[in-house]
């Protein structure tokens, strides 16, 4: 490859040789495009039909017209931007030019994605949310073909190998180490891009090398954010926190493919440890999988990945092809220690999916097997007690999902989905005996960041049960019509009961734990 | 919930669970502590009252420079240096309160509360009064300590649900000290609401805070709750929970001079309290520290406490489970005085957030002349003249039979001498929006009651001052009707309201001056109120939320209103001016400051004098005819 790469440089003097063809290119403009992507949905249904609206938390409507926000099934990730159940655009503004060297490739891309929902809402109400607007990764990549140059001729050489360059001048956090979203880690994860820079004085910029050859490619980025950190008797000072991370991917075969990758990232100053330590991030990640007739296994519910992007369907896959995979991650995380104060430690975060996919005659299957221990699952905002490492005499539970979803194509236009996914969630338990002897203690549920539910001392989790079914038929294109309905049991969120508990006193009983929601919608996607 | 076995669970985590290396034996820990700052991030002159002389902030009577965050900062440092383990714990409020706010909306009070190293924040309300945007942004950005409210439910993925934590653990050097944070649930409507643009709503405080300690208790050494709900909603936190060792309060800018020692479990002895499922726990009382710090930054307060977790040494009922308690303990606030050098890199952080002198000018530009200080409360927990002016601008502003606004819409008394609008801008930081609706009597009359309700609750101080209406409160209150209210003026004149007594009215003057027979107030009739879109919300639990049909306009701010009715009035008719002293002087002085600064050198033009003479001549006056005057129409009476 490095000989390869060499005998590209004299592409990028080529221009030397054919002045005037490179002049006259320079004045043309470069090839733009545009796309834009929208989905629309209406929606009718309601996700707590056993419930009044008050006793649902978050609150449920009765059956109306509209979407739920906040309305998080484990089965569905609904109001992702995954999902295609919400309303959204998204627009690419890309240019692409290869005029002066003949060998290089340069395009850029502006990529905003647009919550639109809330332009529904009235502009004058205190509950009007803003348009939420993200940016998806715009960038500016520079790409040389390493195929061999074909000097004076302006047709690009097909990019069998290039080295590309890739920067992120606007939000880089997309970046990151992992393949499946529930094993990411390094950037933003998930539909609500949870990501260890979440508390970063402003954007997280990134750049990206890429080598890319026939069965095999490799990448090499960075990325830094700055956070805003104490300093003992002075005021606060932005401090740049940096992350580096890489992979090889190679596909030996049809059948095989195999990822390895790992990174190190440092995201803002531990307080009170010795010499103003770092808390850090790093490991590896690794993948295996074996496939024919799909590019890759497919995860088989939405938090796992990507594969209900609305804007980037799968295609249904062909009979008799299948899929299966496993992903390792292996961290550490430098987090102040509980047991040493201003000591540092560095505590293990692992997490673990099988998983898999396969079509045979009219069924489409897919399963998945995940697990993670506490720390993985809080691993972007890092510590079940903030920044610091869980006390020596508490219990850990590991979170553990087994997720299932099987299609049947019944017709060409019509689908039916069942999808269930039994979910038995991380856990730290705390316990002891006071002195009347009484067991005095906590449970804490760990379902993510921001996310710790409490439980009585000395009960343990019990699994979340989602199942859902559907049916989707399209009707065109560009227009499908849905019905699903849905349960959860979900024993592990204490609410308040009761009606709401106003001020100093209230009333503290745990609501009802099952939801079943129904509801039909019409998705336009194009 | 399925129990695991108890016994399997404790035996496997231990009886007494290890605490790694964590300190043993007598250990001393200095909790430092602010609330309520409000955005004072500079000095201010004060007229120093009895109580703040004997803080030592100056002398009695005297007008001195006070608070100050570099000023707070010095003391900050100076004390965490002399101690050998120490944290500094803020109740809430940072915000709000100065033109800084206004303009910065809380950055430069999260940068100045990072400068002092403070390592956990309850949320206060007034961290709320931009929206949660502005918070998310604000404190994602620029906090480099956790935001606490154990009892905020999160009701979304949105708004601040995934900004707050229940608590925290710090480290003081060996010592583990878990901090529950309670935000406020009163004062913020939108937490009642669901759902709501915060994402959150509010639970129990107390169940909250419980299910936090049971959840900490085996793990650290030390329990605090840094809260935001007020004196009394502290004390009864305490009452209804166990394991608590001592809590740092705000709310209501209180400023104690010793700490409040409350009983835990229910008061006394042996008792029962509630844990976070409802359920029914056995415990025996203990003794909590509760402690209040005061506002503005006027006051550091600094608990010092002697911990011990030593069996033989600590009383009989001593639970190891409780780790370190607290043997002995001191509380003192630690004045931020005139006398107290800036810190240099927090005066220079602040530096860029200080008005411009364009702005300063602008300040300058006096609306009127107050002959006398102007309280916010009156010395007899009646009406009081600040309060007055303000209710009768609301009134008037609104064009309203009756105006009703909170006695907690004005922050600080007027001084004496020229007003300007940085001094309304500290009475009336918030210049809550000032709107007309439409009230029964009925309603009316049940919020008098209420009002009479929570003044039992504050020592028989008034929550509301009114404007168009006449109120006996009774105090204590020990069984309603505690309130009569008398709404328009009728035509007899009276000097007291047994003059009134033929028309079962109540006099509007209590103070020997002439007033008007003020009719009872008629349940069916309905009246034109002006009040505050906060309290028209419901907050402060004196109104009834009112409904948007009953709303009819909005018209402006309450400052605003004070400020039109200051301009409005007279100049004062009998005070004879001159350059050496009273308005002119003050005005000289100003002018001196603005173009100067502290230069010595500097001189003013040769018609300085005259001008000053000239304006003070012509200025608002500030006095009975503005309506700023105490006239005993809110009496506090005995029942």
């Amino acid at each position: 490859m490095i000989r390869r790469l060499l005998a590209a440089l004299p592409a990028l003097v080529a221009v030397a040789c054919c002045p005037k063809q490179a002049l006259a290119e320079a004045h043309e403009r470069p090839k733009s495009a545009a796309t834009a992507h929208a989905a629309l949905v209406w929606i009718f249904g309601d996700d707590d039909a056993m419930n009044a609206p008050n006793e649902s938390t978050p609150a449920s409507p009765a059956a109306n017209i509209g979407d739920r926000s906040g309305y998080d099934p484990l089965v569905s990730g609904y109001r992702s931007r995954y999902t295609g159940r919400e309303n959204r655009v998204e627009l690419r503004l890309g240019a692409e030019a290869r005029d002066l060297v003949p060998a290089l490739a340069t395009a850029a891309e502006l990529a905003l994605g647009v919550d639109v929902t809330s332009l529904g809402e009235h502009s004058g109400g205190s509950r009007a949310e803003p348009v939420r607007t993200e940016d998806l990764g715009s960038f500016v990549e520079l790409r040389l073909s390493l195929a061999p140059p074909r000097p004076c001729s302006p047709a690009p050489a097909p990019d069998t190998s290039s080295l590309a360059l890739r920067l992120y001048p606007i939000d880089g956090d997309l970046e990151r180490v992992g393949w499946l979203e529930a094993l990411g880690w390094g950037g933003a994860v998930g539909p609500g891009r949870e990501s260890p820079y979440a508390t970063a004085s402003g954007p997280v910029r990134a750049a990206r090398l890429a080598l890319a050859a026939v069965t095999w490619s490799g990448f090499f980025g960075f990325k830094t954010a700055t956070f805003v950190e104490p300093v003992a008797g002075a005021p606060a000072v932005e401090e740049t926190s940096y992350g580096f991370f890489g992979g090889v991917e190679a596909r030996p075969s049809e059948l095989v493919a195999i990822g390895v990758a790992g990174g190190y990232f440092e995201h803002g100053l531990l307080e009170n440890t010795e010499r103003g330590a770092r808390a850090i991030t790093a490991g590896g990640s690794a993948r295996f999988s074996l496939q024919r007739g799909m590019t890759e296994p497919r995860a088989p519910l939405a938090f796992l990945g990507a594969g209900d992007d609305p804007f980037r369907p799968n295609g249904d896959a062909r009979p008799g092809s299948f899929a299966l995979g496993v992903e390792l991650t292996a961290l550490v995380q430098r987090l102040a220690d509980f047991e040493r104060p201003g000591a540092t430690t560095l505590v293990p975060a692992r997490g673990l999916a099988v998983f898999g996919g396969a079509r045979l005659g009219r069924f489409e299957t897919s399963a998945a097997l995940l697990v993670r221990d506490p720390e993985f699952v809080m691993r972007n905002a890092p510590g079940v007690f903030a920044r610091s490492s869980l006390p020596a005499a508490a219990l850990r539970a590991l979170e553990r999902a087994v997720l299932f979803s099987n299609d049947v194509l019944v017709s060409e236009i019509v689908r039916l989905e069942l999808a269930t996914g039994l979910r038995f969630p991380a856990a730290v338990m705390t316990a002891a005996l006071d002195r009347s002897g009484q067991p005095t203690g906590a449970t804490l549920v760990v379902n993510g960041p921001g996310d710790v539910a409490l439980l009585p001392v000395g009960t343990a989790p019990l699994p979340i049960l989602d199942v859902r079914i559907g049916l989707e038929a399209r009707l065109s294109t560009l227009v499908s019509a849905v019905g699903w309905s849905a349960y959860r049991r979900d024993y592990n969120r204490a609410r308040p009961g009761g009606g709401l508990a106003l001020a100093e006193t209230g009333v503290r009983t745990f609501s009802d734990p099952d939801r079943f929601g129904y509801g039909v919608a019409a998705r336009a996607v194009w | 919930v399925r129990p695991l076995s108890s016994v399997a669970l404790v035996f496997a985590l231990g009886c007494s669970p290890p605490r790694g290396d964590a300190l043993g034996g007598e250990v001393e820990l200095v909790v430092l502590h602010t609330s309520d700052l409000h955005s004072a991030l500079f000095p201010f002159r004060e007229r120093i009252g009895w109580a703040d002389a004997e803080r030592g902030l100056g002398p009695e009577g005297s007008v001195q420079s006070v608070g100050g965050l570099a000023r707070l900062a010095t003391l900050v440092q100076s004390e965490r240096a002399r101690a050998e383990r120490s944290l500094l714990l803020d109740s809430g409020d940072a915000f709000q309160g100065s033109l800084a706010f206004d303009t910065w909306s809380g950055e430069p009070e999260l940068r100045a509360l990072a400068t002092l190293g403070v390592q956990a924040q309850a949320l206060g309300n007034h961290e709320l009064d931009r929206g949660a945007e502005n918070l998310s942004e604000r404190y994602r950005e620029l906090a480099t300590f956790p935001l606490l409210a154990a009892n905020y439910v999160d009701d979304s993925s949105a708004g601040i649900a995934a900004l707050t934590a229940p608590f925290t653990v710090l480290d003081a050097r060996g010592l583990r000290v878990a901090v529950i944070g309670v935000g406020n649930a009163r004062s913020v409507s939108a937490l009642r609401e669901r759902p709501n643009e915060l994402g959150v709503f509010a639970r129990d405080a107390a169940g909250a805070v419980q299910g936090a300690i049971d959840a900490l208790r085996p793990v650290v050494d030390v329990v605090v709750a840094v809260t935001h709900l007020g004196l009394d909603a502290d004390r009864a936190l305490v009452r209804e929970t166990s394991g608590l060792d001592a809590v740092l309060g705000g709310h209501q800018h209180i400023a104690l001079d010793e700490p409040l020692v409350e009983r835990d479990c229910g008061g006394s002895g042996e008792g029962t309290i509630l844990d976070a499922f409802g359920r029914e726990r056995r415990c025996t009382a203990r003794r909590v520290l509760v402690v209040h710090s005061g506002a503005y930054g006027k006051y550091l307060g600094k608990l010092a406490l002697r911990l011990d977790d030593s069996a033989e040494r600590l009383e009989p009922s001593y639970d190891a489970l409780d780790a370190h308690e607290i043997v002995a303990a001191t509380f003192d606030l630690l004045p931020v005085h005139a006398g107290l050098i800036e810190d240099a890199s927090a005066a220079a952080l602040l530096e860029r957030y200080r008005p411009s002198a364009a702005e300063r000018l602008a300040l300058a530009d006096v609306l009127g002349f107050a002959p006398a200080s102007l309280a916010r409360g009156g010395v007899t927990g009646g009406d009081s003249a600040l309060g007055n002016l303000a209710a009768s601008a609301a009134r008037w502003f609104a064009a309203s039979e009756l105006s009703i606004i909170g006695a907690a819409s004005i922050r600080r008394d007027l001084a004496a001498g020229p007003t300007d609008a940085d001094a309304l801008e500290r009475s009336f930081p918030f210049d809550d929006p000032v709107l007309r609706a439409r009230a029964t009597g009925r309603e009316l009359g049940a919020a008098f009651e209420r009002a009479a309700a929570v003044a039992d609750q504050r020592d028989c101080r008034t929550p509301l001052h009114v404007a168009g209406a006449v109120l006996r409160l009774s105090c204590p209150c020990p069984s309603p009707p505690c309130a009569q209210a008398y709404v328009g003026a009728s035509d007899i004149c009276c000097r007291n309201d047994a003059e009134c007594a033929a028309v079962g009215g109540a006099c509007s003057s209590g103070s020997g001056e002439l007033g008007w027979c003020f009719l009872p107030l008629a349940p069916e009739r309905t009246y034109a109120l002006a009040t505050t879109a906060y309290l028209a919300d419901g907050n402060g639990a004196l109104l009834d939320p009112i409904a948007s049909s009953a709303r009819e306009l909005f018209a402006g701010g309450l400052r605003e209103a004070v400020a039109h009715a200051v301009r409005a009035s007279p100049p004062c008719s009998e005070t004879a001016h001159d350059c050496a002293s009273g308005c002119a002087s003050a005005l000289i002085a100003r002018t001196r400051e603005a173009l100067c600064g502290a230069s010595d050198a500097c001189s003013l033009p040769n018609d300085t004098c005259e001008r000053a003479v000239a304006l003070c001549n012509e200025l608002s006056c500030l006095d009975a005819g503005a309506g700023a005057v105490r006239d005993g129409r809110i009496r506090i009476e005995p029942p």
